[in-house]
């Protein structure tokens, strides 16, 4: 079946709410602060083929942005606690 | 795709429309009908307040870009974080509304809804409906990028304050708004008076229903709008027109075998012929004959008569570039009317490039998935841009269901569906959007046919 139409429908909603709770908590967001996921993916020579962005809605026009460069089923809590050092 | 029902998903509609286009009002009117749903709105001009069951909440535009090598979108930040907020409330509402401002651009708002991953289980787009001022939007439709795209984004579009305008000035704006989006339904409407059913849960998003497309839409373009079949006698018969919006018109009259639709047809490729030959201009007074050959019709004059020679009795096919109303055109014979026997519309090809067009392909056979995967990327990452919506069902080699899929810009949402079950495996596409290259599209899909 199609790579390229799977991919963005790979999701496991209990992976997702996973993350955005490890990202909550690594950031120290309070409950308001709004946390987008989505995977995007790249079919050009030397890009990852999909990487996992992380968007922090906290402040107003102002939203912090992330990109783990793996599918958002393989990111782990030390891949989200490694983006607030970076 | 409309799932709606089966995970608990809540339905979303998108309101866009000029400002002065009756979008307020028709929200008004959802809320006060009693269609027994508790409806929860996002709008932009108010802070949040109680409107009886009813939530609504202000947002302020704010847009927010994201990218990759091969992927750009922007989405609404604002909107990111309401429906954040608001989904903590899903116990208080069952439906929501996203009012947008009268000038804003419909693209970021609809990929917010395929962008977030959550928002896409817990939420589905079910329409982006446009409300068009039917008197005034002809003052923003050719030179407003923010009405266009209003008109192309749209599931369904509202013909409003059509008591401001004559059913002629309707037929021609409906046209014009098919010619860029042929997959949105259109309602003509006063004060915003609509059937709900027509507005809430329309499934715009659901395939079966996105795919029920005009079949003239999928038809090729022509290089006329019409032709009609005339039983003309040996008398002496005139073409008569009123001014119209061009100063010319190039028709041709061929003799056919019968008054027929199936003489009319077979007309019809030759005649594509003759409108590729060098025209010949005939100014009024001129005499029209069953040449087949292309003729300019010079429309300048104060009286638009032409003579019409017919030598021998017999079924005669007039085909015009334009639609004989938009000039009034009529055939006279002895002074009297004469009507044709049989005529038929066809889908013109003389929009400008860089308009706001649709563009269909349908097709049987199969498709190599690598191949389809591989041109589909190519086109999102060249063309995603300008491709505005897309939607379509998919054949696809060695699989027993359909393939169902949407995109807005460069983001795509494609699943299996149901089982094809022995009905005939076909491949059935639209694309929306700025400079879109008919044979380019229909040519790429093709060579992904196994």
């Amino acid at each position: 079946m199609l790579k390229f139409f799977n991919s963005q429908k790979e999701r496991d909603p209990g992976q997702l709410v996973q993350v955005k709770s490890w990202v909550s908590q690594a950031f120290d967001l309070s409950e308001d602060v709004s946390v987008m996921i989505t995977q995007l993916q790249c079919t050009e020579e030397g890009c990852p083929p999909i990487e996992t962005v992380i968007a922090i809605m906290e402040t107003p026009g102002k939203p912090r942005q992330y990109k783990i460069h793996k599918p958002l089923a393989e990111v782990k809590q030390t891949d989200i606690v490694g983006l607030t050092v970076g | 795709m409309n799932t709606t029902m089966l995970n608990n998903q809540v339905p979303v509609t998108v309101l866009t429309g000029f400002l002065g286009s009756g979008k307020t009002t028709l929200l008004n009117r959802i809320l006060t009908e009693n269609h027994g749903k508790r409806i929860a709105v996002i709008e932009n001009e108010f802070g949040e307040i109680g409107v009886d069951n009813d939530l609504v909440i202000g947002a302020e535009e704010e847009i927010f870009e994201m990218n990759n090598g091969c992927i750009c979108c922007t989405v609404r930040g604002d909107l990111i974080r309401i429906l954040g907020n608001l989904m903590k409330r899903r116990d208080k509402f069952d439906y929501i509304m996203v009012e947008t401002t009268g000038l804003a651009d419909p693209g970021p708002v609809a990929q917010t809804f395929f962008m977030d991953a959550e928002m896409q289980e817990k939420l589905q787009l079910d329409s982006v409906t446009t409300v068009v001022d039917a008197k005034h939007i002809w003052q923003h439709i050719d030179d407003s990028d923010e009405a266009r795209e209003q008109v192309a984004f749209a599931d369904v579009i509202l013909l409003n304050k059509i008591d401001l305008v004559t059913e002629g000035e309707l037929d021609q704006l409906e046209a014009r708004i098919r010619s860029m989006n042929a997959a949105a339904k259109i309602y003509r409407t006063k004060n915003a008076v609509v059937e709900m059913d027509k507005i809430l849960n329309v499934g715009g998003f659901d395939l079966d229903r996105a795919m029920e497309v005009d079949p003239q839409f999928m038809e090729p373009e022509y290089p006329f709008e019409w032709a009609g079949v005339y039983n003309l006698s040996e008398s002496a018969h005139e073409l008569v027109l009123q001014e119209g919006p061009d100063p010319t018109m190039k028709v041709a009259l061929v003799p056919v075998n019968e008054s027929t639709d199936e003489a009319l047809e077979a007309a019809v490729e030759p005649v594509v012929m003759v409108f590729s030959d060098d025209e010949h201009e005939l100014s009024a007074g001129g005499t029209l004959q069953p040449s087949g050959q292309l003729i300019a019709l010079n429309l300048t004059a104060d009286e638009l008569r032409f003579d019409v020679q017919i030598d021998r009795p017999g079924a005669y096919a007039l085909f015009t570039e334009h639609h004989p109303d938009e000039f009034q055109a009529q055939l006279f014979g002895s002074g009297a009317l004469v009507k044709p026997v049989v005529e038929r519309e066809f889908k013109p090809d003389h929009e400008h490039d860089d308009e706001v067009t649709s563009v269909g392909i349908t097709t049987p056979g199969d498709l190599d998935p690598d191949r389809l995967n591989d041109w589909i990327s190519n086109l999102l990452r060249t063309k995603g841009l300008d491709i505005f919506r897309m939607k379509g069902i998919l054949s696809i080699k060695e699989q027993p269901n359909r393939f169902v899929f949407q995109g807005v810009h460069m983001l795509f949402d494609g699943r299996p569906d149901r089982p094809w079950d022995g009905e005939p495996r076909y491949n059935s596409l639209i694309f929306i959007g700025r400079n879109l290259d008919r044979t380019e599209l229909t040519e790429g899909f093709e060579a992904c046919l196994v």
